[in-house]
């Protein structure tokens, strides 16, 4: 146990106050997840030299701060009791439209903040559904998810979008490739993220109502808590989330493509946001808790990449890990 | 001491009469959202029709139908998982999966026994969701989710990603009949199609586990009261729906001739949702059925075939299913009376 | 604050349902720092009459005066800001955060207007100062999920005093509490009143309210009998204001001669937490009453008998056989059947036609070979649909739109369509208009003259009076007392249901001649 004591010690100094307090109340599971995810780390390093390199590890941060965008919303969606199958789709959409815009000489600002805006929109479509027409967060989101990747298949006519204007280009790639300060650009936006999350999910009135929501929606209507409003403002943070990652990831590919979150992004968000412990019944769980789980994704699938393990296989592995971590969760809560 | 002893109103189709001619007994019996999609679907028909005068071409039709079976086939299995009050969303990977799987079995062992292989690889897979819902009591959305990634996975790493060709020579020309085939005029999908439902029919209205499953999906709770075993029932479910997956899948890969392991993609289940949903049965379960899954297929494959016929970019087509979908099961939530 | 103004004031309150009237007119006062207890049987009204003033039920008539003002239109919001406050007994606690968090649940001091920042610091501070003013030691970082049942209810009152709640309702508080914990509760309670905090304390343990209670309040069918100080009134004054009514309904009863033949046999059961050591014999063609109070564990012990729930010790004997319910498959194989108390959420499903609701527990009746024989299914639902006399427009009605008393008989139907012989009524009457209720009772007494046998759970205690052939009374988890017909009152029963038996542990009984 002391190894793992030890590092768990230094990991605790080095965090403020309000920090400690959550990090206190940490039950036995997060343990176990950290320790798990330590103790993979540590095969792979075993198995596979070039795991634990420098630039490895940066790469592996860099591409995961993206599914850490999209797995904080998800992980308010969580929360609440909901969830976003959306993503993917607004991922596509964001895409499409930020290198569009940029094509027509408007300019790197003007298109991040046009595809944010459209982004954020479909979240706020979703939000409005869900909290007030009452829907099925579930059906919502998946038909936006269908509808959001028609429009961006539209929009294109299914074509991808190359060749960004030279003055964009760099400025636009620098966001998804570039460093600031010896780390990557999304590294320290995800970071920036993280801190916002945490901050907004404890610190704030609203953050502490969609815990309460997803506790118990009658508890939170008795407590006068405007519950459609609530919900509204999760979905429309989760398609500006899921927008911003967009926008890293078409910046990490210096282009815009319709089908840019058609594969396993939506699978990672719900994946990540899962594995960290956040419970699909909603009102436990927490974003340090997710960016465990985008961890033990992002290491788990480059550690199978190193060993030259098969996409596929991965994705296999990582379907079963899922349907696994939510079992674990199901037989929590009937102990409970 | 809130025992709300509220009484619902009846709905106010009480033209019911005990006499009168056998069609008139029929109508009377169906509900009356029924009988507005019905009037949807031959108003659609109609402005198709006078749009593009090709939509009521005999050759138009049947392709319809083709591709409308293999959608049915889907839907009647997904039919049972949402009268279940559950969600089978790894239709579209078990396709895929029963793509390769076939395709190279047929390769290597000739046409009957890639049949059997792709059913079963298909059925497993089903089998397996089962299992996780049934017996593990895990959610259906997350557990057929998380089946998505292992049965696409598993296709994929069947064939490390490629496509199978090869079964457009002549020593295979038989396997092309499931998909391409005719019996008499009909083409084969669409016989088979009608199988499936009939035996749907059968299994939905005259057999215990049919009935198991509207109780289920009425009140689960109520269910197990009665002694129902709910593990057992869902578990053959998902079985079902896997099943239906797998016989789509095999008609599927019969008329592209290759196994493709993205046969299955999204749009493919959301079409068999939709024709579920569409059709009016409930996504909390214990109401609905085959009929209306058949209405709803119908009003898809019709729907997409006009919209085709006037140019409409299939981009444009699924932003309108995505529509459907929400607005129809909007409706349903604003009718429902257990809101 | 004014010489003697009373906290609450609520005058002839009034509060009606769909087929019933809660309250009929009560008349009830809080003064400041007293304990003002509140009695009744089930369903007598107390509930109501708190949650109204709660702001979660809405009155029909009647006014409410708070501190000498009157207060409409109350909202759960509302009644909080003017310093009412609840504490139930299932606890309104957010497990998954520290007790400082529950504490300021909703109420969270802003550090930063704009930003809506939580200031924490502030929040740990107060925490510290209001849990200290109850002796309380309990850390307010603590989880509450972490928290024992009597350290949760520290911090629900601790909740209460730090938004300077004036008048506090406790609901059943002892229940769950060790006899040294319930010290302590007096302990603190004494600390509010002092505070001028006033109290209204409902439970159905008579023998605290001579430690805590300052003044006494029945209620009965929705009316108040009357108020009267602690020290000047009795237990069995108290009984009898609370079932002091004339059994006025008739009952079809019919006496019969009752073989010795057992059909089921319990021994010793016993479920942690629910019930100990029930014993329980059912003979042939009886009717067994179960009385006691909500809590007392009646409902749980059907469960663990139809399989429900886990047993843990205990045996199972039906029709002499000896058996382990595991699932309620078993059980209904054998011939048991029951209607539950929640009809509507576990006795029908209220989507499906009647005529499938009926054949669901024994499809097996109506399958011809492979199908069902829809032919067969309708004409045998329609037998018992006469049989039982169920309104209904048509076999194919969904069951949402019968009435109580039908949709009872729905599920009625669905148990002698299985050919149950055992039959386990949980309230079964209960919400149901009176001409159906009678019709029931004669059903239930028909069944038994045919040779099945019933276990009667009921609230009702004139019910339990009309109908039962032996009457068994539960009190928290344990038999306490078994009465045969002829020597049971209304009084006796509420005894044994609500005080602690003589001789200080509850007396068990063994029925039948075994």
């Amino acid at each position: 146990m002391n190894p793992q004591g030890n590092r768990e010690m230094e990991v605790s100094t080095r965090i403020q106050d309000s920090f400690r307090q959550k990090l206190a109340g940490f039950h036995l599971e997060n343990l176990f997840l950290f320790m798990a995810f330590l103790l993979m780390c540590g095969v792979f390093t075993v198995l596979s030299p070039a795991f634990l390199t420098f630039s490895n590890i940066l790469n592996v941060l860099r591409q995961s701060s993206i599914v850490l965008f999209l797995a904080s919303g998800q992980t308010l969606a969580l929360l609440s009791a909901g969830i976003d199958l959306s993503q993917g789709s607004i991922v596509s959409l964001v895409s499409v439209i930020t290198a569009d815009v940029m094509m027509r000489g408007y300019g790197v600002s003007a298109g991040i903040l046009a595809g944010v805006g459209v982004g954020t929109l479909c979240g706020f479509i979703n939000g409005l559904w869900v909290g007030k027409a009452r829907l099925n967060p579930f059906i919502m989101t998946l038909g936006m998810n269908y509808m959001a990747s028609g429009v961006a298949l539209l929009y294109t006519g299914g074509d991808s979008i190359f060749g960004l204007p030279k003055e964009s280009l760099e400025i636009f790639g620098w966001i998804g490739e570039g460093d600031f300060c010896g780390l990557p650009v999304p590294l320290i936006l995800g970071g920036l993220n993280l801190a916002i999350m945490f901050f907004f999910l404890n610190h704030t009135k609203l953050g502490r109502h969609i815990y309460v929501v997803g506790g118990s929606e009658e508890a939170a209507i008795v407590s006068g808590i405007n519950v459609p409003r609530v919900k509204v403002a999760i979905y429309t943070l989760s398609g500006l989330l899921s927008a911003i990652g967009g926008v890293i990831l078409s910046a990490r590919c210096i282009s815009g493509q319709p089908i840019l979150g058609g594969g396993t992004l939506l699978m990672e968000s719900i994946g990540a946001t899962v594995i960290g412990g956040t419970s699909l019944f909603g009102g436990e769980g927490g974003v340090l808790r997710t960016v465990l789980g985008v961890l033990i994704m992002a290491f788990g699938v480059n550690g199978l990449n190193l060993l030259a393990t098969s996409t596929y296989m991965q994705d296999m592995i990582v379907g079963g890990i899922i349907i696994f971590s939510v079992w674990i969760g199901i037989l929590r809560r009937r102990e409970g | 001491m809130s025992s709300r002893t509220e009484t619902v109103k009846p709905p106010t189709e009480t033209r019911k009469s005990a006499e009168g001619p056998a069609w008139k007994k029929i109508y009377q019996e169906i509900p009356r959202d029924v009988v507005i999609l019905l009037c949807a679907f031959l108003v659609m028909c109609a402005v198709f029709a006078i749009l593009k005068p090709q939509f009521l071409n005999f050759r138009n039709i049947l392709n319809v139908f083709r591709t409308t079976a293999v959608v049915f086939i889907l839907a009647s299995g997904q039919t049972f998982s949402i009268l279940s009050a559950g969600i089978d969303l790894s239709q579209g990977a078990i396709v895929s999966l029963v793509s390769v799987v076939t395709a190279d079995i047929v390769i290597k062992y000739g046409v009957f026994w890639g049949i059997v292989a792709g059913l079963f690889a298909g059925t497993l897979a089903g089998f397996i969701t089962g299992l996780f819902v049934g017996k593990a009591r895990i959610q259906p959305f997350i557990a057929t989710m998380g089946m998505i990634f292992i049965a696409s996975g598993g296709a994929l790493v069947y064939t490390g990603g490629i496509a199978i060709f090869g079964l457009d020579r002549p020593i295979y020309q038989s396997f092309f009949w499931f998909g391409g085939g005719y019996i008499g005029l009909i083409p084969v999908p669409v016989i088979a199609a009608i199988l499936v439902g009939i035996i749907v029919y059968f299994m939905m209205y005259r057999t215990q586990f049919g009935r198991h499953v509207y109780a289920i999906g009425g009140n689960e709770k109520a269910a197990i009261m009665s002694g129902i075993n709910a593990g057992r029932t869902k578990l053959l479910i998902y079985t079902f729906s896997g099943f239906t997956a797998t016989i789509g899948g095999v008609i599927l890969t019969s008329r592209i001739l290759s196994g493709q392991p993205h046969l299955g993609g999204f749009s493919l289940l959301m079409d068999s949702l939709a024709s579920v949903v569409i059709g009016g049965t409930s996504l909390m379960g214990g109401e609905g059925g085959i009929f209306r899954t058949l209405l709803g297929a119908l009003i898809i494959g019709f729907l997409g075939n006009g919209l085709n016929l006037l140019g409409v970019s299939t981009f444009v087509q699924q932003i309108v299913i995505g529509l459907i979908i929400i607005l129809s099961v909007w409706l349903s939530i604003l009718r429902s009376k257990r809101a | 604050m004014e010489m003697n103004q009373p906290l609450v004031q609520m005058q002839g309150i009034v509060k009606r349902f769909p087929g019933v009237v809660a309250l009929g007119g009560v008349d009830f006062d809080l003064q400041p720092g007293e304990v003002h207890v509140l009695l009744g049987e089930n369903g007598a009204g107390k509930s109501t009459l708190i949650k109204i003033l709660a702001g979660v039920y809405t009155k029909d008539e009647g006014r409410i005066f708070i501190q000498g003002q009157e207060v409409h239109d109350l909202t759960p919001k509302k009644a909080q800001e003017t310093g009412i406050r609840v504490i139930y007994q299932e606890f309104n606690l957010m497990p998954f955060f520290s007790v400082a968090e529950n504490l300021f649940m909703g109420r969270e001091p802003l550090r930063d207007k704009t930003l809506r920042l939580i200031d924490w610091n502030r929040v740990y501070q107060e925490s510290e100062e209001v849990l200290k003013r109850l002796n309380c030691p309990i850390s307010p970082r603590k989880m509450v999920r972490d928290l024992s049942v009597a350290e949760k209810q520290l911090v629900e009152i601790a909740r209460a005093l730090s938004v300077d709640s004036k008048i506090i309702v406790m609901d059943e508080p002892t229940s769950a509490l060790s006899l040294h914990e319930i010290d302590k509760l007096f302990q603190i309670i004494h600390l509010l009143k002092q505070k001028g905090v006033g109290i209204i304390y409902i439970s159905h343990r008579l023998e605290e309210i001579n430690r805590v209670g300052d003044r006494v309040t029945v209620l009965r069918d929705g009316h108040s009998v009357g108020t009267r100080k602690v020290g000047e009134t009795n237990i069995d004054e108290l009984i009898k204001m609370m079932v002091g009514r004339e059994l006025k309904s008739k009952y079809p009863y019919e006496k019969r001669e009752i073989p010795d033949e057992v059909v089921l046999q319990i021994k010793n059961l016993t479920s942690r937490g629910k019930f100990q050591n029930v014993n329980l014999s059912l003979r042939r063609g009886e009717i067994l009453g179960v009385s006691g109070l909500v809590g007392a564990g009646r409902t749980e012990l059907a469960r663990s008998i139809m399989g429900l729930d886990p047993i843990e010790a205990g045996t199972v004997k039906i029709f002499g056989e000896e058996i382990h319910p595991q699932s309620p498959r078993n059980m209904i194989r054998r011939g048991l059947g029951v209607l539950p108390e929640d009809r509507k959420g576990q006795g029908v499903t209220l989507v499906l036609p009647l005529i499938q609701n009926v054949t669901m527990v024994a499809l097996r009746r109506i399958l011809r070979g492979l199908f069902l024989s829809l032919g067969l299914e309708r004409k045998l639902a329609a037998e018992y649909v006469r049989r039982l006399n169920i309104m209904t427009p048509s076999l194919k009605t969904q069951v949402m739109y019968l009435s109580g008393g039908n949709q009872q008989k729905v599920v009625l139907a669905k148990w002698l369509f299985s050919q149950a012989r055992i039959l386990i009524f949980d309230e079964p009457t209960r919400g149901i208009d009176v001409g159906s209720k009678f019709e029931v009772h004669q059903i239930m007494m028909n069944l038994v003259k045919e040779g099945n046998s019933i276990i009667m759970i009921s609230s009702e205690l004139p019910e339990i009076l009309g109908m039962s052939d032996r009457i068994l009374v539960m009190r928290e988890g344990r038999m306490t007392a078994e009465l045969n017909r002829e020597e049971a009152t209304q009084e006796k029963i509420l005894r044994y249901a609500m005080v602690e038996a003589e001789g200080g542990s509850s007396a068990q009984t063994e029925g039948g001649n075994v």
